[in-house]
């Protein structure tokens, strides 16, 4: 389910993907920080390079240490949040902060496997950043037996706002006045023509009334 | 006449090509201002009418008021599109879209959302001419007799009431009386149809057998009313 | 029988109406109130046969008022902002003459008996200092080219008079040193001198006098030229008379106005308010200071409330007993306006403030003294049997006797007055509420909504001022209900949060919202709050405590250290920066202790440079979803995406390709992912957004179709209800709701919006639109549904699409009570499921109701009484009837 889930999500992704104008600031890389004890600050997790000519979504897999991953336990079961700072640099040097968070023990249920979703404005340059897991599984965080955090980054932009239909209305008004113009040529067809199937048992009716009557009176 | 129409779409089309990307021009540098003119008929000329009513240029960016005439001058508006409303609270006025090209030409067109291309040419200086009274309220259904007794669930309850009770009243009228009875008769004979239908068809004309079936019948009927 | 055809009968005409108002519920439930706006410049005009007062305002409104009783008899509105501005009138013997703008100047002339008008010209002009009119010549005093140039225009015609004239660029040294006054200019130079030039011809010479000042004002209206010069406190008065330069001092600080008495004599009229309360008026002889005793007066009322007054025009005469009378009209800086006698009283009072009301909350009224009997007897649960008897006895005995009083009319039934003290109880169906209105000009107000009568007045001065909003430059009263009337042992509680008056500093106004008291309700905070959120759960005192974000991002609790009545869950805040485009999300734990663990920030989203934050719409705190999905045709559900927590958020940001992009983002405010973006581009103000239960909407003006355009978005889960239990943002799922979405025209221009919310959510919902034409439109949410089917329907009831909404005639709930310059709209629940309240405000205030799904809860007012009365009787009368017929008939059966 989840999977087919995260499938939708990643058309769902493709589609929202538009011509991009090649003169914005593009992003070259994404560095991230997580806080494994709380209120300690932050260290380095893995940097992230990105593409965004050629492909809109990144897969990295990066190894973290056996101390780290006892950390990430101990917040875990402490049902502790699991932040995550994001810095965002562009072709031009300019560094953009994020912050996100998830509930710690969704990083290890998920076995290191996390979504980040880099949102774009109108002209592709990042306003927010996003952090999922693959899976809402809380519970078995015992048995993580990975050392690789699998980062997917997808990139969504936002859609376009909808417009009044007036195209289809419009032919729809026409078809409408075309069939209005054809019924009332139908309608010229005479009131026998139209309502027979009423009228016909209507008459035999009154012939089996009328045949049966004349006999009662005599 | 459809070449007419025609003929105007492409103007409207150049003119909008035209007259946009210099209104962007103009706006920054030093831009001319026209006055915008019309007449509103109002439904009566008294004093008060003529302050009540405004006229709105794009919803209240400029607006202007009338004079005893009932003429309007909105003045010094930058070129551009815009929408001309008369605003009355008792009366509604259709509203004019007024166009003003960079040369200071102006174009009035009837109001058309759905189809912007299409250009219903009004005359200028504006003209309301089109009014009527706003309808904000719905009239209370009155309670009449007439609508009480047409309604069907009446007619349909009402009705048989009627037979039952009228009926019986006619059975002391005694010709009505005898005609009920024959109804009656025919009534008892129903179910005797088949046997109606086959004397029908082997062609005798009972009709003395069956005046005596009819005595009998009332005969019987009559028992059973005693019976009751 | 006959009652059930009726009853049937009934029930159709209740089902087949449609929504709107019948000509005689007009005015039954509504009221309108009329207003001109904080008065700027006034005139008297006191001719017998008119007898009216001519203002301008600063609303951008002329308007004539009725000197009796200060009714307005016509009044017309001006371009909005400062295009309409209106810098000064003239009044001649049948026109007041406006001239309004800024750039470009328009002068127009009202015909003072019905308001209409005479004629309007034109000029556009730059770099304008002053504007005077002298000898029915307007003077247009403007810098240029390093000098002061005048341009004279005949103010009726606009015909332009003698050639341009000038005066050295000296003369003028900034609007903070100098000061026009009847054609003179005055001003401070460098040196310490008070320089003082006539403006009206040229080649003329200034007059000096050694003087010094921090500030210059010059007295408005005054014949002469007159000036009020403030140095350190002390304030003199310099006027100019027969070209020589004279200097009175003043004794108390107050307002001054001179007005021509006799030949060459001029009164020196002053006011002051040492009290709120209190109102001191002097009258003396400008030119020998000599008292005019009849001008002397103090008159102290209790339910006035004013700060500042200011006279604005007045007109004296002598009375039979020679003695001098003076009508003078005053405004105030909490911006009300009076007609004051002098000697005498204050004829008529206006509170003008409540044109520019900037939060408004409709507060429940208490419950009656005999329902809180009932209410304190259930509610005392440790007391034994005995005693609760005995009290229940004495309850009861209470109640007859007020029944008893009642009935003999000893004390009035509560329906009948209403607004007096001991009326203010809440009603069966909870129609009857009090208006609290935050203005602009730091008066709080409470108004009865059943009638607009003002029941108290609150004034702020010395308590505070309000923070400005940096995107539309309005000032903020973010408030806050922190207890309703249902905690009988308290009385209700709402807090105001404002800006210290001589720091950045937050103060807490704390108010009784039913009477306007406030016992030790100041308190100053040592920091700035940027947010406040609410709790969910009620401390010990029934208190909802609030909790405050500093600048500085640490969290407080207000009020501090009370304990809660259970532990919070953990609270998730989010905080806005709107200028540069700054999204925190922190999480708070609250302890049951009332302490608060300092905040930790979880998320944070930064908008790119240029773009603004311009509107957060989150779903109303009160609002409850009543059906969770839509039966489709299939006989399938599709669940609604219902995230509490989800605020939309629109972002406006300037573009070189398409003008200007507006971005509607939805936010989850906890976990702080974006559900969702969509961008609209050449979107233009005006721009309103609505968020309510699973849908959006927001309009904006398309610059592109030049139309008004409505965006239309409607969340859903699916065929199936996921997150069922209990919802939660932290670690769901990034699966984006399904958005449908849908665009439609409106055939206008919108001045506000605001969805109708009842109750319990079942009632369908409309929308309230307010239209630049005035009208306040009712259109309900089904119109605008993105479900809106373009060729076959997809579920019953669904209307086909169109793209131009229909603005029918019948569905403006004002009829023609015309609203102008609307600010906004408020809607509150009743307690009747079918009723919502609707408040609206701005340049006019207008109550009314709504039922959007018709009146199903109670009887319509229309209800026949009578006939289901007579029904009653004679189905009961033939009943007897008959009956006895009946057995008459058996009885005569039985003898036969």
């Amino acid at each position: 389910m989840m999977h087919y889930k995260l499938i939708f999500l990643f058309y769902s992704v493709l589609s929202g993907i538009h011509c991009s104008d090649s003169s914005y600031d593009s992003i070259s890389d994404i560095y991230l920080e997580h806080e494994l004890i709380p209120n300690a600050g932050f260290t380095k997790r893995s940097s992230i390079l990105v593409n965004l000519e050629s492909r809109n979504d990144v897969v990295s897999t990066t190894t973290i240490n056996d101390s780290d991953i006892q950390l990430l336990k101990q917040l875990a079961s402490k049902n502790e949040l699991y932040r995550l700072k994001i810095t965002v640099r562009t072709l031009s040097g300019k560094e953009i902060h994020f912050l996100t968070f998830t509930r710690a023990c969704l990083i290890v249920g998920s076995k290191l496997n996390d979504i980040l979703t880099i949102h774009l404005d109108h002209l592709d340059s990042p306003f927010a950043v996003n952090l999922a897991t693959t899976s809402n599984n809380c519970n078995s965080f015992n048995e993580l037996n990975t050392s690789f955090f699998t980062t997917t980054v997808f990139f969504r932009r936002p859609e376009s706002s909808p417009l009044p239909d007036t195209a289809t209305y419009i032919q729809k008004m026409e078809r409408e006045r075309d069939a209005r113009e054809k019924g009332k040529s139908s309608n010229n067809k005479s009131l026998l023509g139209k309502y027979w199937m009423y009228i016909l048992p209507l008459v035999i009716f009154m012939m089996i009334a009328g045949a049966s009557n004349p006999e009662a009176r005599q | 006449m459809i070449c007419n129409s025609f003929k105007v779409c492409i103007v409207l089309l150049s003119f909008i090509l035209v007259s946009v990307p210099n209104a962007n021009g103009q706006s920054e540098s030093n831009r001319e201002l026209y006055d915008i003119e019309g007449t509103v008929m109002l439904p009566n000329l008294t004093t008060s009418w003529l302050a009540e009513t405004i006229i709105q240029l794009k919803g209240g960016e400029a607006v202007g008021f009338l004079r005893k005439n009932g003429s309007f001058l909105i003045s010094k508006v930058p070129s551009g599109s815009y929408i001309v409303e008369v605003v009355n609270p008792n009366y509604v006025y259709e509203p004019i879209r007024v166009e003003i090209n960079s040369k200071g030409k102006y174009r009035a067109r009837k109001v058309n959302y759905i189809q912007s291309s299409h250009v219903h040419q009004m005359p200028y200086p504006l003209e309301f001419v089109n009014y009527m009274p706003a309808k904000y309220f719905y009239s209370r259904e009155q309670w009449k007799v007439t609508d009480f007794l047409f309604n069907s669930m009446v007619l349909t309850m009402v009705l048989p009431l009627l037979a039952i009770l009228v009926l019986p009243k006619l059975m002391n009228d005694p010709e009505t009386k005898k005609e009920m009875e024959q109804l009656t008769n025919l009534k008892h004979d129903m179910p005797e149809m088949s046997e109606m239908i086959t004397s029908f068809f082997t062609g005798n004309s009972p009709t003395a057998e069956k005046q005596k079936e009819k005595t009998k019948a009332i005969k019987s009927s009559k028992k059973s009313n005693k019976n009751n | 029988m006959v009652s059930k055809i009726i009853l049937t009968v009934l029930l159709c005409s209740v089902l087949f109406t449609v929504n709107g108002l019948y000509e005689d519920q007009a005015g039954k439930f509504d009221w309108k109130q009329n207003y001109v706006g904080e008065v700027k410049f006034s005139s008297i005009d006191v001719d017998v046969t008119t007898k009216r007062l001519y203002v301008a305002t600063e609303k951008n409104v002329v308007a004539s008022l009725a000197i009796e009783t200060g009714d307005i008899i016509w009044r017309q509105i001006l371009e909005k902002g400062p295009e309409g501005s209106i810098e000064l009138i003239h009044p001649t013997k049948s026109k007041i003459i406006t001239v309004s703008g800024v750039d470009v100047i328009k002068v127009r002339g009202w015909d003072v008996k019905d308001g209409y008008l005479h004629f309007e010209w034109s000029t556009e002009t730059s770099n304008v200092l002053y504007l005077f009119v002298f000898n029915g010549l307007l003077h247009n005093v403007y810098s240029s080219n390093n000098l002061i140039a005048i341009d004279t225009y005949h103010l009726e015609t606009g015909v332009k008079g003698k050639a341009t004239y000038t005066f050295p660029a000296h003369w003028f040294n900034g609007f903070d040193r100098c000061a026009l006054s009847s054609g003179s200019l005055a001003c401070f130079d460098v040196a310490g001198q008070l320089n003082i030039g006539s403006l009206i011809k040229s080649n003329t010479d200034r007059l000096s006098l050694d003087m010094i000042g921090d500030k210059i004002v010059a007295i408005p209206g005054s014949p002469i030229p007159a000036f009020i010069v403030t140095n350190t406190n002390v304030e003199k008065l310099v006027y100019v008379k027969e070209n020589k330069v004279q200097v009175r001092s003043l004794t108390t600080r107050s307002s001054s106005f001179i007005y021509t008495y006799m030949a060459d004599r001029h009164i020196l009229l002053q006011i002051s308010s040492p009290m709120q309360d209190t109102i001191v008026t002097e009258g003396s002889i400008l030119e020998d200071s000599t008292v005019i005793e009849s001008l002397s007066s103090k008159e102290s009322k209790s339910s006035l409330k004013i700060s500042n007054p200011r006279i604005s025009s007045a007109f004296c005469g002598r009375s039979k007993a020679n003695t001098v009378n003076c009508v003078t009209l005053v405004s105030t800086q909490d911006q009300s306006l009076m007609l004051l006698k002098m000697p005498g009283s204050i004829k008529w009072h206006r509170e003008e403030s409540l044109t520019n009301i900037i939060n408004v909350e409709l507060v429940d009224l208490p419950v009656s003294d005999i329902e809180a009997a009932i209410e304190k007897e259930f509610g005392n649960k440790e007391s034994g049997a005995f005693s609760m008897f005995v009290r229940r006895l004495f309850s009861q005995l209470q109640q007859l006797r007020t029944l008893f009083a009642t009935v003999l009319g000893i004390i009035e039934s509560p329906s009948e007055t209403t607004g007096t003290k001991s009326n203010l109880v809440r009603d069966q169906f909870g129609l009857h509420k009090i208006i609290v209105a935050v203005t602009s000009a730091g008066k709080l107000f409470g108004i009865d909504n059943l009638n607009g009568e003002i029941l108290w007045s609150v004034l702020l001065c010395g308590v505070g001022t309000f923070y400005e909003n940096k995107v539309n430059g309005l000032p903020s009263a973010p408030m806050h209900l922190q207890r309703n009337s249902k905690h009988l042992s308290y009385s209700p509680m709402c807090t105001l949060l404002l800006k210290s008056e001589d720091s950045e500093n937050t103060v807490m106004f704390t108010f009784n919202p039913i009477n306007g008291e406030s016992k030790n309700g100041v308190t100053q905070l040592p920091y700035r709050v940027v947010q406040a959120v609410p709790l969910p759960v009620l401390n010990i005192e029934s208190v909802r405590s609030l909790i405050l974000f500093d600048s500085t991002n640490s969290p407080h609790l207000y009020p501090a250290n009370t304990p809660l009545s259970s532990k919070p869950p953990p609270m998730y805040i989010y905080i806005a920066n709107p200028t540069n485009g700054l999204l925190q999300g922190f999480t708070v734990d609250v302890l049951i202790s009332g302490k608060v663990i300092s905040a930790k920030e979880v998320w944070k989203t930064q908008f790119n440079k240029p773009t603004q934050i311009i509107a957060i719409g989150s779903r109303d705190a009160m609002e409850h979803v009543h059906s969770q999905g839509r039966v489709l045709s299939d006989r399938s559900v599709l669940y609604k995406y219902i995230n509490p927590n989800m605020v939309a958020i629109l972002t406006l940001a300037p573009d070189t390709t398409h003008k200007s992009v507006l971005t509607l983002h939805l936010l989850d405010a906890v976990s702080g992912i974006i559900i969702y973006s969509v961008v609209h581009k050449r979107a233009s103000h005006p721009i309103h957004l609505i968020h309510s239960e699973n849908w959006l909407l927001c309009s904006y003006y398309n610059d592109k179709t030049r139309r008004t355009e409505i965006a239309s978005y409607e969340l859903y889960d699916g065929n199936q209800l996921s997150n069922s239990s209990d919802f939660s943002s932290v670690g769901g799922s990034l699966i984006p709701p399904i958005v449908e979405k849908q665009a439609y025209i409106l055939p206008g221009f919108l001045q506000a919006m605001k969805p109708t919310i009842t109750e319990k959510g079942i009632t369908s919902k409309h929308i309230l639109m307010a239209t630049t034409t005035g009208h306040l439109l009712e259109v309900p949410w089904a119109f605008l549904d993105p479900r809106r089917p373009l060729g076959e329907p997809k579920e019953e009831g669904a209307i086909p699409y169109i793209p131009e909404l229909p603005m029918p005639s019948e569905s403006m709930i004002n009829y023609n009570k015309s609203l102008m310059r609307v600010d906004g709209i408020y809607t509150t629940p009743s307690s009747l499921e079918s009723t919502c309240l609707v408040f609206v405000y701005g340049l006019d205030l207008f109550y009314t109701r709504v039922a959007p799904s018709k009146t199903f809860d109670v009887l319509k007012e229309d209800f026949d009484y009578l006939v289901i009365i007579i029904v009653t009787t004679i189905l009961l009368i033939s009943a007897y009837v008959t009956k006895n017929l009946a057995s008459q008939k058996a009885l005569k059966q039985a003898w036969k």
